[in-house]
């Protein structure tokens, strides 16, 4: 697994205390923050930016989290030959190991990473082919991609950017190769947003 | 005070118009994709789903977990809070977790909106 490097920031040694949904400092915590503000020669994160970057990763893992499960559906559906499916569970693999990076990043900055829903709400129904499966799938990993590109600009700090960033890349890969299956421009343009 | 009518009417004309123009909302439903990676009309995602978003109370969706920062804005979705919180969510909604850093294009946002606003119950994508 890809380890996100905090040390430039030394955000790693802050705490977090969760409350009632809303992440808040504990005394203790906002001493030691001082300290490291003040220690700390880079420019430092102020608590507020902190917890929105957090807020940002954990909607992120929310989206990976509804990935693997998409996945999962896709998988399991009976309706993938046997090529798309280990394409398929490649795919998944990388989104489990995009749920751990972003989920131990959380960790890190002192978050609660969120959990998996217990239930998603796909249109399973409207699944009754290969072609599909893999449409949604291209459908999930385009909105994936175009969540990245909303929410990087976001980010005070520039590591966790670059990590989202390098997420944002191989989700566009997915795109690019669940596109090519179905019989479609892979790449159809120069830009995305 | 004739003149004034003919004025009203003129107004009113073409406002019907630019009604008119705008129930092509193909580009709002383009711009949407920035949206899917979080939403769907119909459903909760990681996001709450969009159905009839327009007119209602911020945060009141059924079954969506939303952050007290949504919950206790007040905010009533219109075309002009939605426009705001589009440009911005964050600075509209310190606290939010809609990770998004918005669109900074007005003429893009109203497109969008347009396209929102046609998510009601007589909506396929709604049913
Ligand atoms: C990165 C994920 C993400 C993206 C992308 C995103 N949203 Fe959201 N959105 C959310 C989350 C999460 C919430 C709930 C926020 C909260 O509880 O603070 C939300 C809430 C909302 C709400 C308030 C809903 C309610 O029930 O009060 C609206 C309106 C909205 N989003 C519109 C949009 C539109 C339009 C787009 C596309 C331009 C978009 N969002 C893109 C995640 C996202």
């Amino acid at each position: 697994m890809t380890k996100l490097d905090l040390k430039n920031t030394a955000l790693g040694r802050r705490q977090f205390l969760e409350t009632g949904g809303k992440i808040g400092l504990s005394g203790a915590a906002i001493a030691l923050l001082s300290g490291v503000n003040t220690a700390c020669a880079e420019t430092p994160a102020t608590n507020l930016q902190l917890e929105t970057d957090v807020r940002i990763l954990n909607t992120a893992l929310s989206a990976e989290h509804e990935a693997v499960a998409a996945y999962q559906v896709g998988a399991e559906s009976g309706l993938l030959t046997p090529g798309v499916l280990k394409v398929a569970v490649k795919f998944q693999g990388h989104h489990k190991e995009h749920i751990d990076l972003l989920a131990s990043t959380v960790k890190k900055l002192g978050g609660k990473p969120t959990d998996a829903k217990q239930q998603y709400n796909f249109p399973v129904h409207q699944l009754n082919n290969e072609r599909d499966v893999l449409t949604f799938a291209a459908g999930l990993e385009r909105g994936a991609v175009s969540a990245y590109v909303g929410a990087i600009p976001l980010f005070d700090n520039g590591d966790l950017a670059k990590a989202a960033a390098s997420i944002l890349a191989d989700e566009a890969m997915h795109w690019a190769i669940l596109r090519q299956a179905l019989g479609l421009d892979p790449v159809p343009g120069a830009f995305f947003s | 005070m004739i003149t004034r009518y003919l004025a009203i009417t003129l107004v009113a004309l073409v406002n019907s118009t630019i009604a008119g123009e705008n129930k092509d909302v193909s580009v709002g439903e383009q711009l949407y994709v920035q949206c899917t990676g979080c939403h769907s009309p119909s459903y909760h995602r990681t996001g709450p789903k969009h159905c009839n978003i327009v007119g209602k109370q911020a945060a009141t969706a059924k079954g969506f977990d939303y952050t007290e920062a949504l919950k206790n804005s007040g905010i009533i979705w219109n075309f002009d809070s939605l426009d705001l919180f589009l440009k911005n969510p964050i600075k509209m909604v310190p606290g939010t977790s809609m990770g998004f850093i918005g669109m900074n294009q007005k003429q893009q946002r109203h497109e969008l909106i347009r396209f929102l606003q046609t998510l009601d119950n007589n909506n396929p994508r709604c049913q």
